[in-house]
């Protein structure tokens, strides 16, 4: 029997610099499994080493020691063992299941609902697969762990939504625009908060991406970082006209558009739609302005309330997630537990029914009997086989065991002498 | 010309009943997407097989032979744009409108559609009329859907509401999609009228010395004035937006009646 170990620490048990102490660069994998298998030979290892964990997924015919794997990780990245050993969790069994598929279902992540950590660890299995140090145990708990993720993350509301103001306004303008390659991104103000709003917009790649200041000078650095162009923001009305997404960030004591400023504007403009985000305070915009046929305007508290809305829905769907994760470790450890005992159930009914037909032959060879009666007295044995065995062999395959599958399987082996020969005339 | 049976009737119904029951799923339960696709599906299957067992039952293969046969071919035509529209993960949401309007569909061509056989080969004008007209509502109610679709995201979006979902498009796709499937619509449309006009005037009793007064008439040719409209957007700008999406919306609500007069008025 395969026995599970997971030892690893993260975000919530290890600060940053115990993290990247311990951290597995990509091209350091394959050697410290390679060097983990030379210390347990015949393990099986996957290293899941992100920038918020670390963790050693290993599988093995005999007890691990966590000593051993402690001592390799030392060794390993030159530490000495008091530094990170009481940073370190480690489970067995059933709990490594748990565990990584919350893992992999980003339950255990910084940020709930991320997805970045299933291809995480999906890399990490492949990597160990490449490397030869996956088996029959780790291969289908890392495909079913994937799985899962995928499960969790597309059945629940946990990946919906955006947790940063300038993702959610990235995500308000996908659901006004198409496309961005003929769109124009203005931005009105070179504060902080609209440089990160504008990097998420520069990254959709506008047509064109304007940076508007009172110091044009400051305008064209804060547009160069950003592959636009810096211009003055006097002309501000010739450059409302343009614009398709307004970032509005200045720091002006009054209010820099009016409803009757832009109302005006809306004729040259065509009446196409205008995404506006007022991230100043003092408020840019004036509020009515939101109300005009096409505009579709955002103030820094309504993106606000949006993330946490996000933050509280995904936390509302981590009830449903877990549900789905248990279910699936359930599942898992059945079809584990199949699959470990199922040669040992067939093992014992291979071993009684051959004893059966010794026992029979024997018998049948003293007495007189015919085809028919013959075949009566097979059928008896076989039934007396079958009833013997029914009710062990279902405790084993039942849930009730699982806990002490392994000392059962121990036992069993000892006492129906399922690791010797068999004896065909006990 | 025989009339449905009561097989291909409660067939047309438990299709109209699948279409429902996908877009109740769509949208009460939206992680269970393969449910929605399965009963979108096997409405499809359902309302196919019954208009083939119903071409088969009259003998012919030609399509809009009756309007039994003909409401069931745009609903069956409507279906499959939305499941190809559903495959577009932008707007995969478009089934929250055009799921109840072929369900609608079916369920007038299963109570109302099998009472007026026609026979429309005689003339050319009669089939490229026929053709028209039930085709046109096809590409009509796609706008139709894209204009609530439209509504109701622009609401929202206006009112800081989170955007439904991610696969409920953006405004500028659902306004071009309209626009797209208006200007298809409306060209089909004019072939309608058009040949509706000749068949009046070749069988000028049909509706009497008034035919223009006709319901079936003033309602289509309301929808298409409506429609002339929303292809004005371009060049009247102040029209895009949430005007075109109820033009598009009160257009086929007048085209549905109309729809509904055929099966009354020949």
């Amino acid at each position: 029997m395969q026995r599970l170990l997971l030892l690893g620490l993260n975000h919530t048990t290890a600060p940053l610099e115990v993290r990247e102490r311990l951290a597995f660069a990509p091209s350091q994998v394959r050697q410290a499994s390679a060097e983990l298998l030379r210390i347990i030979p015949g393990c099986e290892i996957v290293i899941l080493s992100t920038c918020n964990r670390v963790e050693l997924y290993l599988s093995a015919d005999q007890l691990i020691p966590r000593q051993t794997v402690l001592a390799f990780l030392g060794t390993f990245h030159g530490l000495a063992e008091n530094e990170f050993a009481s940073h370190l969790y480690e489970m067995r069994g059933k709990a490594v299941v748990e565990h990584l598929f919350a893992v992999a279902s980003s339950l255990d992540s910084m940020v709930l609902g991320e997805t970045q950590i299933l291809g995480q660890v999906r890399q990490a299995y492949e990597s160990a697969r490449e490397a030869g140090t996956t088996g029959p145990m780790l291969n289908p708990l890392f495909q079913r762990a994937v799985s899962v993720g995928k499960e969790v993350l597309s059945q629940t509301h946990l990946s919906e939504g955006r947790v940063s103001v300038a993702s959610v306004a990235v995500d308000y303008a996908g659901h006004i625009f198409d496309t961005f390659s003929d769109k124009t991104v203005l931005c009105v103000g070179t504060g902080k908060m609209s440089q990160l709003v504008l990097r998420q917009f520069a990254a959709l790649k506008p047509r064109q991406l304007l940076v508007a200041s009172r110091n044009p000078d400051r305008a064209r650095d804060i547009a160069q970082q950003f592959g636009g162009v810096g211009v003055s923001s006097s002309d501000l009305d010739s450059l409302l006209i343009q614009a398709d997404i307004v970032v509005s960030s200045t720091g002006h004591p009054r209010t820099l558009i009016t409803r009757s400023r832009f109302e005006a504007l809306l004729k040259p403009r065509r009446y196409r739609p205008i995404f506006m985000i007022d991230i100043a305070v003092p408020r840019d915009i004036e509020p009515s302005v939101g109300e005009l046929e096409g505009v579709y305007l955002y103030n820094l508290d309504d993106l606000q309330e949006v993330v946490t809305r996000t933050r509280e829905s995904r936390t509302d769907s981590v009830e449903e997630a877990r549900k789905i994760i248990h279910q699936q470790v359930e599942a898992f450890m059945a079809w584990n537990r199949q699959r470990q005992i199922g040669p040992m159930i067939e093992a014992i009914y291979q071993r009684y029914t051959r004893m059966a037909k010794t026992e029979l032959q024997r018998t049948a060879s003293r007495m007189q009997l015919d085809d028919q009666q013959r075949k009566l007295l097979e059928e008896l044995v076989h039934r007396i086989v079958q009833k013997i065995l029914h009710d062990p062999v279902t405790q084993l395959r039942s849930n009730e065991l699982h806990d002490n599958i392994q000392t059962y399987v121990h036992a069993i082996e000892k006492l129906f002498k399922l690791d010797g020969p068999v004896d065909h005339d006990t | 010309m025989p009339e449905p049976t009561l097989g291909q009737v409660i067939l047309t119904i438990t299709a109209a009943g699948c279409f429902l029951v996908s877009v109740l799923i769509s949208m009460f339960k939206a992680s269970l997407r393969g449910y929605v696709l399965s009963f979108a599906v096997a409405g499809t299957v359902f309302s196919s097989v019954a208009l083939v067992w119903h071409a088969v039952q009259r003998r012919s293969w030609l399509p809009l032979d009756d309007n039994f046969d003909a409401i069931l071919w745009i609903a069956i035509l409507t279906a499959i744009v939305s499941l190809y529209l559903q495959r577009q993960k932008m707007i995969g949401r478009i089934d929250w409108v055009l799921s109840p309007i072929v369900a609608l569909l079916l369920l007038s061509a299963a109570f109302f559609g099998t009472v007026m056989p026609h026979s429309y080969t005689h003339t050319l004008w009669a089939t490229l009329h026929r053709v028209s007209v039930f085709t046109g509502p096809i590409f009509l109610a796609l706008a139709a859907a894209c204009g609530v679709m439209y509504l109701i995201l622009s609401a929202r979006l206006r009112n800081k509401h989170s955007p439904v979902d991610s696969r409920f498009g953006s405004l500028e796709r659902l306004e071009h999609l309209n626009y797209t499937a208006v200007s298809i619509g409306f060209a089909l449309l004019t072939v309608g009228l058009i040949t509706g006009v000749v068949r009046v005037v070749e069988s000028s009793t049909r509706f009497g010395e008034h035919w223009f007064l006709n319901p079936k008439i003033v309602l289509s040719v309301a929808a298409y004035v409506l429609y002339a409209l929303v292809l004005h957007s371009p060049i009247n700008p102040s029209f895009r937006g949430r005007r075109t999406a109820i033009l598009s919306i009160a257009g086929f609500v007048l085209l549905l009646g109309t729809l509904g007069l055929v099966q009354v008025i020949r």
